[in-house]
């Protein structure tokens, strides 16, 4: 049993939960870029929450089923067709063999999520079935999908779907305030360098990927020589002399030397997934409580899907 | 020991950045690196992340507490262990060709060094190994000639080959994946400094050094072919 991909779509890879423990060899976590949405499809097929998923970019494939087998898709709002017929997302559904399933091209956020009522035959690396692109490591081949390429499947499972209430589907609008508290470096920041940072709202450009996220407005001036190259984590945002924040991926280098004007805070950090060119971003200082409870707040949604509070 | 001088700081909801008062030194690396033994013995990998640079320690904790993992550091800060011996020395083989070399000729111009001088000087030092960072398996050296230092390049390279040996700012270091990347390329080494299906996929540590050994073309052809490893 396989899946083939007709065609590959713009950056198609098997995304997990990531790596943990080899940050201290240059190995970041890379995994799926909005955890969120890849526990949600796993849920609703009943896999278990970070169980391997295609991670789809953009403009998506078009993929080809070998035998019978049950899907689910959430996360960025594609043009989901099967057999050229529109399906929605955030539910399971059954594909047969023979059958064709098309993304288009996302409407509106950057990724999705294809999660599959089987295992793909893989071998995980350095702990984790996640592909991190730049070190050509785990997933398929190191590699993203290319069109002609064959994923075999085992395990296919008969699942007892689950039904996401629709209050709970996620929306992408494209304009977003995202939550974030201060970082090491904030202090040093004056007041209106650091409501420079606030006040306006960025533009995701289109140099953005899973390695950093790189935001376009106007140059926050400030000058700040001295920092010393440290551990970097996805969700940190450097501001580098250029004066344009960037935000580090789930596939950043683990040291880096800019200053760190804040860190994203874990209830927004799914969201950076969705970032995608164009989009406009303002960021918001909260305090590390008023994250906490934030998250606790959507630690509540994976409560209802009755698994792990924690989603780091 | 005497007790360690470090400020202890949030980053963000699950991470600590701990700094270290001290000026970054092979010493202070012995120190820090045997911090970080400490608590990857007290929390298993899935628990917390440590990264360790030249003068600090960063944590990320997954499933453990903060404030527990805090504890830990701040009474082994009080009582620090005893500093981490250093470790092994290891000669990478590299080629000054500069056809592998692509910046090798300008950054000679440029510091008004012969070639061989350059050379001489670039493979002199036994590097010490701060940490791995940037890239899997990439080591930050330290002990660079100052009279070697040189600019990164204002427009990165798109794709820097495995294995190019260069020079960025006052440090110099080898690439151990293809990347794109800033520095200015002396050299390339056969040797692969990060072997994701081998039983050591990091074949060189912190605190080990690292000596260059100048070897010709067709040396470095066969040793690539022969052995990558």
């Amino acid at each position: 049993m396989s899946l083939v991909f007709l065609e590959a779509g713009l950056q198609t890879s098997i995304q997990d939960k990531g790596r943990q423990g080899f940050y201290d060899y240059g190995v970041g976590q890379s995994g799926a870029m909005d955890r969120l949405s890849l526990a949600l499809a796993n849920w609703l097929l009943g896999n278990p929450l970070y169980h391997p998923a295609i991670e789809v970019t953009l403009l998506g494939p078009e993929i080809e089923f070998q035998e019978a087998v049950t899907l689910a898709v959430t996360g960025a709002e594609f043009d989901l067709k099967l057999n050229g017929k529109s399906i929605g997302l955030y539910e399971a559904f059954d594909v047969d063999k023979g059958d064709r399933l098309s993304f288009g091209a996302a409407k509106k956020g950057m990724r999705a999520y294809l999660a599959v009522a089987a295992d793909f035959s893989i071998k995980p690396q350095l702990g984790s079935y996640s592909t991190h692109l730049t070190a050509h490591l785990g997933g398929f081949n190191g590699r993203a999908f290319t069109a002609g390429d064959k994923l075999a499947l085992y395990d296919c499972r008969a699942v007892d779907e689950q039904v996401l209430a629709p209050e709970y589907k996620l929306q992408f609008l494209g304009d977003y305030v995202i939550r974030c508290i201060p970082s090491v470096e904030t202090e040093r920041f004056s007041k209106v360098q650091l409501k420079a940072f606030q006040a306006q709202s960025f533009n995701v450009s289109v140099d953005s990927n899973r390695m950093g996220i790189r935001l376009e407005g106007a140059k926050i001036t400030f000058e700040m020589n001295d920092i010393v190259s440290m551990g970097l984590m996805p969700g940190t945002i450097q501001l580098p002399p250029s004066g344009q924040p960037i935000i580090a991926g789930v596939d950043a280098q683990t040291i880096g030397g800019y200053p760190r004007i804040a860190q994203v805070a874990e209830v927004d950090k799914p969201l950076l997934g969705q970032l995608r060119p164009g989009d406009s971003v303002t960021f918001q200082l909260i305090t590390l409580e008023q994250a906490r409870s934030f998250y606790q707040d959507q630690a509540l949604l994976m409560a209802i899907i009755d698994e792990p509070h924690s989603i780091f | 020991m005497e007790k360690v001088s470090a400020t202890i700081q949030p980053l963000g909801e699950q991470g600590l950045c701990v700094q270290f008062h001290e000026a970054a030194s092979l010493e202070l690396s012995q120190q820090l690196l045997a911090f970080a033994k400490a608590l990857r013995e007290a929390f298993p990998c899935h628990e917390l992340e440590i990264i360790p640079a030249y003068q600090s320690l960063t944590l990320i904790a997954y499933e453990v507490s903060l404030s527990v993992v805090r504890q830990s550091l701040e009474s082994l800060l009080a009582r620090p262990p005893k500093p981490m011996p250093v470790g092994i020395r290891h000669e990478i083989p590299v080629c000054y060709d500069p056809l592998l070399g692509t910046d090798l000729l300008h950054v000679a111009d440029a510091l008004s060094l012969e070639v061989s001088e350059l050379i001489r000087l670039h493979t002199e030092p036994d590097y010490p190994v701060h940490m791995l960072g940037f890239l899997p398996g990439f080591l930050y050296l330290g002990g660079l000639n100052p009279s070697l230092a040189f600019p990164r390049k204002v427009v990165p390279d798109m794709a820097v080959p495995a294995g190019s040996v260069g020079i960025g700012g006052n440090q110099t270091g080898v690439y151990p994946i293809e990347s794109p990347g800033g520095w200015q390329i002396l050299g390339r080494t056969p040797k692969r400094l990060f072997l994701p299906d081998s039983d050591e996929p990091f074949p060189i540590a912190p605190l080990d050094s690292v000596k260059f050994m100048p070897i010709e073309l067709d040396t470095y052809y066969a040793l690539e072919k022969g052995d990558e490893s």
